[in-house]
C-alpha cells in the first residue's frame, strides 16, 4: 500500500511518517503566509487536516510532497483571503512602478531566513499574499489576479509596494548593522 | 531597476526554496487526535443513521399493523353494537319492518306497515344505542293520500330537527310523516366513522337495495379488501433477564515509542490485559408485534471486572527532557534489570438501552427461534486502568478513565418457550463492530466488542 493510500485510510503510522517527512516544508509555507507564529501553527494544523481529507483525490501525477505543497499553499491563500476579506487592494499606475524600486545590497544575502520570514509576517496581508505568490512561488500576475479576484494592475501594484516595504525593512537592518 | 526587483525575488526564492521549519511541539498529537475525533463523528453518524432506520421501520410496523388491528377491533365492536340495536328495533311488534333501500331512482324504501316512502328522501340517521323507539307509536305513521315525489334535499347537519333520533320524510308534503327507525347503513365507505352531535345522519348510498341481514356477523362490516387479513393484536409483555457477558478489548497504540513509559509497553499491555467479564441484568418490554416479528427493548445494567496481569522484565528506563517529556530510553545495568509482576482488578459498570427487532420461526408447538438486529446505546461509567507509572516505572499508576458513551450495533439469536402465562428464553447477542475508540492515556486507545448470553423470562402485563 502506498503512502497516499495509507493516508487516505487514516492510518496513524502513515500520518506520522508523512508528518515527519513533509511537515517541516509545509510548515514553512504556512509561516510565509501567516501573520504570526501562532497563526502559522493554526494554518498548519488546519491545512494538514485538509491534506489528509483531500489525499484520496491525489492522482499520482506528481510526487505526494509536491502535491501537498500546492494544496497547503492554496489552503493558506484561501484562509488569508477569508480572514482578511477587507484587504484594501490599492491600485497604482503601472507607469510609475519602474521608477520606484530600490537597489539590493550585498548584505541582504546574509539576512537569515527567519528574519525575512519575520518581515513577511509583519507585512500587510495584501502585500504578503502577492509577494508570496509572485516572488516565491513563481506565479504570473495573471494567475495571481485570477486566484485573488483582482486585476493584474492591482497585483502589480501590490507587489511593488510589498517589495518596497520589504526593502525598507532590510535596509533598516543593514543600516543598523 | 527591473533587475533589482528580480534580484529581490531571487533572494526570496533562494532563501525559501526547500527551507524547512521545525515543527511545533505537540502538533502531531493534535492532528492525530483530530483525526480520531473525525473517525468518531463518522462512527456516530453511522450509528445514528442505523438507529433512525430501525425507528422508522418500527414506526411503519406499528402504524401499519398494530394501529390497524386496534382500529379494526374498535370498528367491529361499534358495528356489532349497532346491529344488535337494529335487531332489537326490528323485533318490536308495532314497528314496521324496515328494508333499507339504496336505490333512489327505482325502488323505494318499503315499510311493511304499508308505508311507501319516496327514495329521494331516504336519509336516515344513525342509530343511537341509548334511545329506543318504544315510545314512538305506530299511529304516527300516516298513509299518504297519494305518493308524492318530494324534493331531494340534503339535510343540513345543523338543522335542529335533524338532531332528533328519527327522520321525518316528505315533510314538505305535510301529509305523511313517518318516523323511521334509524337504520345503520350497510355501505361502510359512506358511514362516518365518528359521528358527532351535529352529524348523526348518514345518507344511504344509491346502490342496489340490500336488506339488513340480522344474522350478519362482524365480518360483514370489515372492508372487503381487508377481509382476508388475519387480525393480530399485540400484547406486550414485561421481561427480566440475567446473563453473563465478555468484552474483548482491542488496544490501539500510537506508533510512537516515546509515548510510553515502557519502551515495549505495546507488547506488555497486549499480553497483560484480559477480556472484561461480568454479569448483566436486564428488564424491559418485549412482545410479538406480528406472528413472526418480535420486538424487545429495555434497560440493561452490567458490571464487569477488568483484570490487569502485568508481568514483564524491566530492562530500560525512560529519559526525560526539561519539560518532563520522554525523549529516549537508557538500558539499565544488568544488576538493575528485574522481573515486575503486578495484578490489579477494577469494576467497570455500564448502563445500556438495547432495542432490537427480530424475526422468529416456530420450532415445534412450544418453541421458536428468533434472529435479532438492533442497537444498544451504552454508557460506560467512570472506571480505572492500570499503567506503568511515569515517575517510578516499577510501580503501577491508576489512570482514571472518564465516562464514555458508545452505540454499538448488535446481532442476536434467541430460543423461546411459550407457556400459558410466561415466556422463557435463552438469548445471545454480539456486537459485530468494535466500539468507538476510548482514550486511556499515554497514546493508548481501547475498543470493545461485547458478547453476552442471557436467560430471560417474559410475563404478561395487565391483560
Amino acid at each position: 500500500m502506498s503512502l497516499s493510500e495509507a493516508l487516505a485510510k487514516g492510518d496513524e503510522r502513515a500520518i506520522t511518517k508523512f508528518y515527519e517527512t513533509s511537515g517541516p516544508v509545509l510548515f514553512t509555507v504556512c509561516r510565509r503566509y501567516a501573520q504570526s507564529e501562532e497563526h502559522a501553527e493554526d494554518l498548519f494544523h488546519e491545512g494538514f487536516m485538509h491534506i489528509l481529507q483531500q489525499v484520496k483525490k491525489f492522482g499520482g501525477q506528481s510526487s505526494l510532497q509536491t502535491w501537498s505543497y500546492r494544496v497547503m499553499a492554496n489552503f493558506c491563500i484561501n484562509q488569508i483571503r477569508k480572514a482578511f476579506f477587507r484587504i484594501k487592494w490599492e491600485d497604482i499606475e503601472n507607469a510609475r512602478l519602474e521608477y520606484e524600486a530600490d537597489e539590493v545590497y550585498d548584505e541582504d544575502d546574509k539576512i537569515s531566513v527567519d528574519t525575512i520570514m519575520e518581515y513577511m509576517q509583519q507585512m500587510p496581508p495584501g502585500f504578503r499574499l502577492v509577494m508570496n505568490m509572485y516572488a516565491v512561488e513563481g506565479k504570473t500576475h495573471a494567475e495571481v489576479a485570477g486566484i485573488l479576484g483582482i486585476t493584474e494592475s492591482t497585483s502589480k501594484s501590490q507587489l511593488f509596494k510589498a517589495r518596497k516595504w520589504l526593502r525598507n525593512k532590510m535596509k533598516g537592518m543593514s543600516d543598523a548593522k | 531597476m527591473q533587475n533589482e526587483n528580480n534580484k529581490l525575488d531571487d533572494l526570496l526564492k533562494r532563501k525559501f526554496s526547500g527551507n524547512s521549519s521545525p515543527l511545533p511541539e505537540g502538533m502531531l498529537g493534535r492532528i492525530l487526535d483530530e483525526q480520531k475525533r473525525k473517525k468518531r463523528v463518522v462512527f456516530w453518524w453511522m450509528n445514528a443513521a442505523f438507529l433512525c432506520a430501525i425507528a422508522i421501520v418500527a414506526f411503519v410496523v406499528f402504524q401499519r399493523y398494530i394501529l390497524d388491528d386496534v382500529e379494526k377491533t374498535d370498528v367491529a365492536k361499534t358495528e356489532k353494537t349497532k346491529i344488535e340495536n337494529n335487531k332489537a328495533h326490528t323485533n318490536q311488534p308495532n314497528l314496521p319492518q324496515t328494508k333499507t333501500n339504496a336505490d333512489s331512482n327505482a325502488v323505494p324504501v318499503v315499510s311493511e306497515n304499508a308505508n311507501i316512502i319516496h327514495p329521494e328522501l331516504t336519509t336516515v340517521a344513525k342509530s343511537q344505542p341509548t334511545q329506543t323507539h318504544n315510545n314512538k307509536p305506530s299511529e304516527e305513521v300516516k298513509k299518504p293520500q297519494e305518493p308524492t315525489i318530494a324534493e331531494n334535499k340534503e339535510t343540513k347537519p345543523n338543522e335542529p330537527n335533524r338532531k332528533d333520533s328519527t327522520i321525518k320524510i316528505a315533510a314538505n308534503v305535510g301529509e305523511k310523516v313517518i318516523e323511521k327507525p334509524k337504520v345503520k347503513p350497510v355501505e361502510t365507505p359512506i358511514v362516518k366513522d365518528k359521528p358527532t352531535a351535529d352529524s348523526k345522519e348518514v345518507k344511504v348510498a344509491k346502490n342496489t337495495p340490500k336488506e339488513i341481514d340480522s344474522t350478519a356477523n362482524d365480518a360483514a362490516f370489515v372492508p372487503h379488501h381487508k377481509k382476508d387479513k388475519p387480525k393480530y393484536k399485540w400484547y406486550p409483555e414485561g421481561y427480566i433477564g440475567l446473563g453473563w457477558f465478555q468484552e474483548n478489548q482491542l488496544l490501539k497504540m500510537a506508533e510512537q515509542d516515546l509515548n510510553y513509559v515502557l519502551r515495549d509497553y505495546s507488547s506488555v499491555a497486549k499480553s497483560s490485559i484480559q477480556p472484561l467479564t461480568g454479569s448483566v441484568f436486564s428488564a424491559g418490554i418485549q412482545g410479538k408485534i406480528r406472528p413472526n416479528i418480535r420486538l424487545q427493548g429495555g434497560i440493561q445494567l452490567a458490571q464487569a471486572s477488568n483484570n490487569f496481569k502485568y508481568s514483564y522484565k524491566l530492562m530500560d528506563k525512560p529519559t526525560y527532557d526539561t519539560s518532563g517529556r520522554i525523549n529516549g530510553y537508557s538500558t539499565l545495568p544488568d544488576s538493575s534489570q528485574r522481573q515486575i509482576t503486578q495484578n490489579h482488578s477494577y469494576l467497570v459498570p455500564s448502563l445500556a438501552i438495547p432495542i432490537q427487532i427480530g424475526y422468529c420461526v416456530p420450532l415445534g408447538k412450544s418453541f421458536e427461534l428468533c434472529g435479532f438486529v438492533g442497537v444498544a446505546p451504552q454508557w460506560r461509567f467512570k472506571s480505572y486502568w492500570m499503567m506503568p507509572n511515569k515517575k517510578d516505572i516499577e510501580k503501577m499508576e491508576e489512570i482514571k478513565v472518564p465516562a464514555k458513551f458508545t452505540m454499538p450495533v448488535t446481532l442476536g439469536l434467541g430460543i423461546y418457550r411459550k407457556e400459558e402465562n410466561y415466556t422463557f428464553g435463552l438469548q445471545g447477542r454480539i456486537a459485530p463492530v468494535l466500539s468507538n475508540p476510548m482514550h486511556i492515556a499515554q497514546g493508548l486507545d481501547v475498543q470493545y466488542r461485547r458478547t453476552e448470553i442471557s436467560f430471560v423470562v417474559g410475563f404478561k402485563l395487565g391483560r
